[in-house]
């Protein structure tokens, strides 16, 4: 009973996406059955568009912009927290989960209104800074358990057995904690791609795929949206995917290595 | 001693960064924000003042109550479906599953662009949409159902297919935390399955439950490019004006103004939520002995 | 003693897939007793209790409380409650909510509640604490509010999963001599998974020594310990001196060993075994003789000469370590008044009583 539902819970969550899919490869613009004919005539357009290929590699460098900047601001962040104790790591902890507790309008508007005062012009700038800020509490929520778990005697042992901090932490704590680091970074890509509604307030006069998608499904509904939607799907998950099967692979080898060391 | 404090300077240094950051970008123009909604804007320029006259004029307006309900209703509407929905789904895979390839399936669909989401559902529930033209291919209707797309029902439907993910996420961490071991005493005390999940998992998840609520509720309301897209005329919401504010008409402040009180407006939702669980008898806790 | 069996497990086996961790076990436990399931991790003790409390089917064979099958039965349909290793005493409780948990369930009129509840915390000497919250709690503490909890359902058994484990040394013995006096005042029968053979020494009526999903043993602890039928059971309850050869002669009633050089005569126990045959003997410490071989005459039976090896002095007793041309063997005396003692590399003869050694051919 219980996983009969659960199937169809799955089911509903990939239905709409499914559709999608299956008719951006339609012959005709057609978006009903039934279905008269396999084409790829709709990438085909797409792919010639240039504001549609222009705010694909700007999504991708804001992307990878901000993946970078969060790992870097999240890793010490949370490398900081599993140092701190009571008031201070509570504190610090609720602020660095503040922004995704507050609706993306509420951040979106905010930050507008900042970087107005400010006098900083609307760029792919200001939408990094904003998909930071939007990112690092999933990130630092992502890292945070398995720093957590992580004993911090393990690096206090490696520093008694002579190792310098920095090796400490290139020796000991890295190679514990870098699968998690790497797959919180391809979390922060994936959402950084996909975010739309602050974005919509703090981006200028380049566009992210986001954005294209927008202005596309704005005008009439024509079926070349599809290709564009199916292609910005197919990125995000299979970023996901493959960050997935990384921190996945790199766990097992982890895994079996140690278990023909213990056997050796 | 002299150890732990060094620690734990390191930990502030490690910190500081992210700090900064969230300080300059997130707190910083929190406040600008607030400061902002006692401004005046004319001609599209803001005025410093001090007026509560964005406020007043937000409230006096009988259109604000409207649209604000509308706002809390489709939250309130999502949130409980999405838990309602998931929290099923979420026992299945944290009691009734070793592997986590159905939950990794599940969190996957998480990532399928928010508004590729909303542009599917506009295909499928449209007039000319998927729903409408089979219904009409099976002879079960004779004219497209207008009521499917915008509507409330079309943004409610859409929110939740857009919070389910992440309301099972937050639903799934808080299970793992009611270990088998609780579920087993409370067996071999005499307890059925339903009165396991009743004086147990659920009163130990309390928080998780809470917690994905009120996510999912805040995230809901605060939407507004899914009432604009799918809500129709009757599904306008304060998150549509406020973004207006800031995008076409450009009364920032009073937009700024709006912001707050629907922010008032999801903390009250939020009191009233866990005082009606308090009533409920299901907020942990209490002593059921004297 | 024939105490009528409260529990009864007929033909019980139990597979994981392909893994069988359970072999056709028949076991009978009697009312009132303190029965162990002793043995080491994995040997299938925690699945046996599981198996009783309900909470893994049986893959084949029958479980039977007081005459009844309850094989097909939920674990809150059985008449059982479990103590178990963490305790899982349910944190949104405090003490007081979670003894009366079960009651609850059972819709006991509240005083009737109360009463049982106080009256199970002043057994378990925790009369003060009905409104402190688990995470209040020491280790001990928690252990004690675990067996209210179990014992106030007046079940028919108390199953406890290794309920010491997590307590540190001193309270482990402390609470083993509780155990005792609260199953002293209830009467209830007990069963108790352990992996440490002290416990189980100290606490049970009967053992069961388990060992791969299967019953190695069962008896009280001194004829475990004086009588055990495998090696296993001579290794795992207590030290014991190994020593392995051939059957050299059976007469009627002792057996003949060739060990080393020498022969060791021990009583033949009804074991069969023929001449050739490789067997082993187990010697307890305590059971040797040691003495100065200095003006002793050469004797090649029931004895072995060495060297002291290493001495550990360990308050009222003493431990030695004597090499041997066959095994180093272990010796164990209580220290003597005047405090004299064997020093290392002294020569000494080790010699036993024929009766002191057990025949083991598996």
């Amino acid at each position: 009973m219980l996983r009969f539902y659960v199937w169809l819970y799955v089911a509903f969550l990939y239905a709409p996406i499914a559709v999608i899919t299956l008719f951006s490869f339609h012959s005709s613009p057609s978006l009903t059955f039934p279905f008269e004919g396999v084409s790829l005539r709709w990438y085909e357009k797409i792919f010639s568009d240039t504001t549609f290929m222009t705010s694909l590699q700007n999504s991708l460098i804001v992307g990878a912009s901000t993946a970078l900047v969060t790992t870097v601001l999240g890793s010490l962040t949370a490398l900081g927290l599993a140092r701190l104790k009571g008031r201070i790591q509570t504190f610090f902890g609720l602020l660095a989960f503040g922004p995704v507790a507050l609706p993306g309008l509420f951040l979106g508007i905010a930050l507008v209104m900042l970087f107005s005062q400010m006098g900083l012009q609307r760029s792919l700038l200001t939408v990094t800074i904003a998909h930071v800020l939007f990112t690092l509490p999933f990130f630092i929520e992502a890292v945070r358990s398995r720093i957590e778990y992580f004993d911090l005697s393990l690096e206090e042992a490696a520093r008694d057995l002579g190792a310098t901090p920095m090796q400490a932490f290139r020796l000991v704590t890295l190679p514990i904690i870098g699968p998690t680091i790497g797959g919180a970074a391809i979390l922060s890509f994936a959402l950084s791609f996909d975010e739309f509604i602050i974005t919509v307030f703090v981006s200028g006069n380049d566009t992210t795929l986001p954005l294209t998608i927008w202005s596309m499904m704005r005008r009439a509904v024509s079926p070349d949206i599809n290709a564009a939607s199916v292609i910005s799907l197919g990125l995000s998950i299979g970023v996901i995917l493959i960050g997935g099967l990384l921190v996945w692979y790199q766990r097992r080898t982890a895994l079996n290595a140690r278990a023909r060391d213990t056997q050796a | 001693m002299l150890k732990s404090s060094r620690r734990e300077a390191m930990g502030l240094a490690l910190a500081t960064p992210s700090f900064l950051f969230l300080l300059i970008f997130f707190i910083v123009p929190t406040l600008l924000l607030f400061v902002c909604s006692f401004w005046l804007a004319q001609s599209f320029r803001l005025i410093p003042a001090f007026t509560f006259d964005n406020y007043t004029r937000a409230l006096s307006a009988g259109g604000f109550y409207a649209l604000t309900w509308n706002a809390l209703k489709n939250g309130l509407c999502t949130a409980v479906l999405t838990v309602g929905l998931s929290f099923p789904a979420a026992y299945f895979i944290v009691y009734r599953t070793r592997g986590n390839l159905l939950f990794y399936l599940i969190l996957v669909s998480w990532f399928s662009s928010y508004l590729v989401r909303i542009y599917a559902w506009r295909v499928i529930l449209g007039s000319n949409g998927l729903i409408n033209t089979t219904l009409m291919q099976l002879g079960l209707i004779s004219e497209p159902l207008e009521v499917l797309l915008f509507s409330p029902f079309a943004t409610i439907l859409t929110l939740t297919h857009i919070m389910l993910p992440f309301g099972l996420l937050l639903l799934v961490s808080a299970l793992r935390d009611v270990k088998t071991d609780y579920i087993e005493a409370a067996r071999d005390l005499g307890a059925s399955q339903i009165e396991v999940l009743t004086k147990v998992i659920l009163p130990m998840c309390y928080k998780g439950v809470v917690g994905a609520f009120m996510f999912t509720f805040v995230i809901s309301a605060g939407d507004f490019v899914t009432p604009q897209l799918l809500g129709g005329r009757d599904g306008m919401t304060t998150g549509i004006l406020i973004a207006n504010q800031f995008r076409t008409a450009g009364n920032w402040p009073f937009g700024a103004a709006m912001a707050f009180l629907m922010l008032a407006a999801f903390l009250i939702v939020y009191l009233a939520f866990v005082r009606l669980l308090d009533l409920l008898r299901l907020a942990p806790g209490r002593r059921f002995h004297d | 003693m024939s105490l009528p069996n409260i529990v009864e497990l007929y033909g019980v086996t139990k597979a994981f897939g392909a893994l069988t961790v359970l072999h056709d076990i028949d076991l009978s436990i009697q009312q009132g007793e303190i029965l162990t399931l002793l043995g080491p991790s994995g040997c299938g003790k925690t699945t046996l209790m599981r198996l009783i409390a309900g909470f893994e089917p049986t893959t084949h064979g029958r479980v039977i409380i007081e005459g009844v099958d309850v094989s097909n039965l939920s674990p809150d349909q059985r008449p059982v409650n479990m103590v178990f290793q963490r305790y899982a005493l349910f944190p949104h409780l405090d003490v007081f909510d979670n003894v009366a948990f079960g009651l609850r369930l059972k819709k006991w009129p509240k005083d009737r509640i109360r009463e049982a509840v106080q009256h199970m915390l002043h057994l378990v000497q925790l009369g003060e604490y009905g409104s402190r919250w688990i995470h209040e709690l020491s280790g001990g503490q928690a252990q004690r509010v675990a067996l209210a909890r179990a014992l106030v359902n007046a079940p028919k058994v108390l199953l406890l999963d290794e309920p010491l484990a997590a307590l540190d040394l001193k309270i482990r013995h402390h609470m083993l001599a509780e155990l005792k006096r609260i199953h002293r005042e209830t009467g209830t029968t007990f069963i108790y998974v352990t992996h440490d053979q002290d416990e189980a020494t100290i606490l049970s009526d009967r053992i069961v020594l388990m060992n791969r999903g299967r019953i190695e043993q069962i008896g009280t602890p001194e004829e475990m310990y004086a009588h055990p039928r495998s090696l296993f059971c001579a290794r795992f309850l207590g030290e014991t001196n190994i020593l392995s050869g051939a059957v050299s002669a059976c007469d009627s009633d002792l057996t003949h060993v060739a060990v080393g050089r020498g022969t060791v005569k021990v009583p033949a126990n009804g074991s069969a075994v023929s001449v050739g045959q490789n067997v082993s003997l187990a010697i307890r410490p305590e059971a040797l003789q040691v003495r100065r071989r200095q003006g002793l005459g050469e004797t090649t039976e029931n004895a072995l000469d060495g060297v002291v090896e290493d001495v550990v002095f360990m308050g009222s007793r003493v431990v030695y370590s004597i090499r041997t041309p066959v095994e180093t063997l272990k010796f164990q005396e209580t220290r003597s008044v005047d405090g004299s003692m064997l020093a290392p590399g002294e020569e000494v003869r080790a010699s036993w009583r024929p009766d002191a050694a057990v025949l083991l051919t598996q």
